[in-house]
């Protein structure tokens, strides 16, 4: 994929794979690999940056750029999610989850697609999708924006993360990764022919310059910064005309990593949804969440 | 035209050659244009894809709906269970869940499943799901708070069983296959009904990689459930109102269910699974025939070892004419009989104990064979004879015939310990002594011309056939002589207490102590003549 392949180690200093979740040598624990490809990247991004800054400039977009940029500093990482998805994450960390939502989720084998002339070009399509890094396993996808609307056509439920407890362990990418690869012909990804530019993906901290230097040749003198948020999360006619800013999650997510919940309330309900809906707003507001009904 | 689907995810991504389409459960009637880069935002990190061929969008859509049914069943039922959970809302969720139920039958299956997996936390409300809920969601909520018994005897039985027996595998994923596949469900039920337990796992698991390592967890959970819980005969053959007793356990066809369809190298898991079982039954009867605890651990030792000879011989043949328990004792107990022969000979009843009866008999094993004292003998014996006292048991021990009792030591020990020769010999000659009168007295009593026939045999070694050839008798004849003549002695020497090992005894070891007076007899004409030349010959030569 064009990607470093290693790193040293913070703690003992010895050459590790970056795809390393703690260090093989002295166990150095709470390495995030996505953070750090990253973080390797960031020359690359600073000369983007810069260069989409300069022609700002010369746009007449200095300023609204710097606005977008500070306002970019204060957007979360949304996941749009079906009403029981959210039910499940805000049940609570009670015994009845931890035993039968548990013994539910784990099945045997794991997920895989069945062995098949035709199922084969599906798999190779999916594990690149999903299987090709191991680190893939531990991400979990979600999208940057201002306000607290995701992508609703993947489910009624926005859940917004608090920033303070994804920010160490989170990394933002250009676009839909899958989608960006596949534009690239890298599809499956472990076609390492494929020489991917570096760039185009940030630390947490560093998304406001990812964000100009994707977005800033889209900002107008008279931009406001109401319309900020649409600039940031373009909703197209189908999911694959979506344009955003993807934010890659390493670790789990539960209840306590959630700031709020929106619920797009224009969504078709299902039968069962009454009870399950009714429940969420009640735990939402016993764990002090907020909720947010979209309209 | 292919699909992946979760009820989880509420979505399904279907691929038709290079289309891809995706349909969500809420808009059912919708196709949405799709490709691979949505997958992490459809599927995100669920779990229960299902993979399906399918024909049409409608199949898709009624799997689709089926799943996700079931997914919103068990959030309502949790719902209903929480105790957290408002009181209007609890009855919402259960309205919502009857709703579902009713119109996915298999939703209940799912969550009968899913909650046979364990028993429900001490905080769950089930009192309060039952209440609020109707129709088929309060017939679940029943039938769960009846089965939480049963269910907690499966899942102790899960968890009872040794980790090793997993080797490298997720234990976790088992479970999950046994949940999912109504394993758990299955189990449940057959405690509950008390019915046999069966394992219909081939079609199920064939399939699987680990197919032979999840078929041999299977059998031994089922196994361990059956050893605490459940009657194993067959349905037709008990009384269904009879309830579960300690003798039902371990019927034949439960194990021969298991045994009979194992492999061979799945015998070894049956006996590590058995073996516990195995040396408590060895410890019994070890203890109950006067083994010493450190001889109780060599002996099983010795039982592993010949459960494990020959592939499992033992274990293979059995053939459920009768239950494990009982066809491993008489297995146990002969390995007894035939350990303690070889370590100590085999014993044999003296004469005098023969000529006492049952309690000479059971006296003379005991204190002379088992080596126990007259006041544990008293206490053994006590039931079989009523009345019997210790002066009794005493008097029957003088009366009995000295034996060396086989005492086992450790070889490192050996050494030190004195040689019991003396003693022994004095034993030795003291039998052969008594042997000696028998013999003598017996051939005192035979014509001069059998005496001579005995002291050929036995004086000089000639075989019957030479003894024929010399005295041109039938050689049958003496033959049959000679019998009559061993069966009248040995009768006379079992009259004095003198059984034919001690004999054997003596003479495979020690014969210069028998003296049967064979040379002091009448002297034979040959043998005069020759002592007469010899006479001569001295008197010559002075």
């Amino acid at each position: 994929m064009g990607e470093a392949v290693s790193t040293s180690c913070e703690r003992c200093t010895i050459e590790i794979a970056i795809s390393a979740m703690q260090c093989p040598h002295c166990g150095w624990p709470g390495r995030y690999p996505n953070v750090i490809q990253a973080s390797l990247e960031a020359e690359a991004l600073n000369k983007r940056y810069e260069d989409a800054l300069e022609r700002a400039h010369s746009a007449g977009t200095g300023s609204v750029t710097q606005r977008f940029e500070k306002a970019i500093d204060g957007s979360y990482a949304v996941i749009c999610v079906k009403v029981n998805e959210a039910h499940r994450l805000v049940f609570g960390e009670t015994e009845l989850k931890a035993t039968y939502y548990a013994t539910s989720d784990t099945r045997f084998p794991r997920a895989k697609p069945p062995a098949g002339a035709d199922w084969d070009a599906i798999r190779e399509l999916v594990d690149g999708a999903l299987f090709t890094d191991p680190v893939k396993r531990h991400i979990r996808f979600a999208a940057l924006a201002m306000t607290f609307e995701g992508l609703t056509s993947y489910g009624p439920c926005t859940l917004v993360c608090d920033t303070s407890m994804i920010e160490h362990r989170s990394s933002t990418f250009e676009t839909n990764s899958c989608h960006f690869f596949v534009k690239r012909g890298a599809i499956p990804f472990k076609d390492a022919s494929v020489d991917l530019p570096q760039g185009f993906r940030s630390t947490w901290p560093d998304r406001s310059k990812l964000c100009t230097a994707k977005l800033a040749a889209k900002l107008a003198p008279d931009t406001t910064e109401a319309e900020f948020a649409a600039i940031l999360m373009e909703r197209g006619a189908a999911t694959a005309d979506d344009e955003y800013v993807e934010v890659h999650i390493c670790g789990p997510i539960s209840l306590r990593t959630l700031k709020g919940v929106a619920i797009d309330q224009n969504a078709p309900t299902a039968v069962g949804h009454r009870g399950i809906l009714a429940d969420l707003r009640d735990r939402l507001r016993r764990h002090d969440l907020f909720l947010k009904e979209n309209t | 035209m292919k699909a992946i689907l979760s009820g989880r995810a509420a979505a399904a991504l279907i691929v038709d050659g290079d289309t891809w389409l995706r349909i969500d459960a809420d808009r059912s009637e919708d196709l949405w244009a799709s490709g691979p880069h949505e997958w992490s935002y459809v599927f995100g990190v669920c779990q229960d894809l299902q993979f399906l061929d399918v024909q049409s969008h409608e199949d898709v859509r009624a799997a689709l709906t089926a799943a996700v049914d079931q997914e919103h069943a068990l959030s309502l039922a949790l719902i209903c269970l929480d105790s957290e959970t408002h009181d209007e809302t609890r009855e919402l969720a259960a309205d919502d869940l009857d709703q579902i139920v009713t119109r996915t039958p298999m939703a209940i299956e799912f969550l009968r499943k899913v909650f046979s997996s364990k028993p429900l936390p001490s905080i769950a409300f089930i009192r309060q799901a039952r209440a609020v809920s109707s129709g088929a969601a309060r017939e679940f909520f029943v039938r769960l708070e009846h089965d939480q018994p049963a269910i907690a005897r499966v899942n102790d039985a899960w968890n009872a069983l040794p980790r090793e027996i997993f080797s490298e595998l997720d234990a976790d994923e088992i479970f999950a296959f046994a949940v999912h596949s109504g394993l758990c469900l299955k189990f449940t039920d057959a405690v509950r009904q008390s019915h046999p337990i069966e394992i219909p796992l081939d079609s199920k698991i064939a399939g699987y990689q680990i197919a032979a390592d999840l078929r041999r967890i299977v059998t031994s959970w089922a196994a361990s459930i059956v050893q605490d819980v459940i009657p194993a005969l067959p349905h037709h053959r008990q009384s269904a109102s009879r309830p579960p007793s300690g003798r039902d356990a371990r019927k034949p066809e439960t194990v021969l269910a298991y045994s009979g369809s194992l492999a061979l190298s799945e015998f070894s898991d049956l006996l590590v699974r058995e073996l516990p079982f195995i040396e408590r039954i060895t410890h019994v009867i070890c203890r109950r025939l006067g083994m010493v605890a450190d001889e109780i651990e060599e002996f099983t030792a010795e039982v592993r070892l010949r459960l494990v000879k020959n592939d499992y011989a033992v274990l293979r043949a059995y053939q459920g004419r009768t239950s494990f328990s009982t066809y491993m004792a008489a297995i146990v107990r002969r390995m007894f009989i035939d350990y303690r022969r070889h370590s100590l000979g085999k014993w044999r009843d003296s004469a005098e104990a023969q000529r006492l009866g049952p309690l000479g008999i059971d006296v003379e094993r005991a204190i002379v064979r088992d080596g126990r004292t007259p006041q544990e003998t008293l206490t053994l014996l006590r039931e079989k004879h009523p009345g019997i006292t210790i002066a009794e048991i005493e008097r029957i021990a003088r009366s009995l015939p000295v034996k060396i009792r086989h005492v086992r030591v450790p070889v490192e020990e050996a050494e030190s310990i004195e040689s019991t020769g003396d003693a022994d010999r004095v034993v030795r000659m003291d039998t052969a002594a008594r042997i000696s009168a028998v013999v003598c007295a017996f051939i005192d009593n035979l014509p001069a011309e059998e005496q001579l026939i005995f002291r050929l045999r036995f004086d000089c070694d000639m075989t019957v056939a030479q003894i024929s050839r010399s005295l041109h008798r039938d050689q049958q004849v003496l033959y049959r002589l000679l019998n009559k003549h061993f069966d009248a002695l040995r009768a006379e020497l079992t009259k004095v207490g003198v059984d034919a090992r001690a004999v054997e005894d003596l003479i495979g070891s020690d014969s210069t102590l028998l003296d049967f007076g064979l040379k002091d007899r009448v002297a034979r004409p040959s043998d005069e003549d020759e002592s007469a030349e010899a006479a001569r010959q001295e008197d010559t030569s002075s």
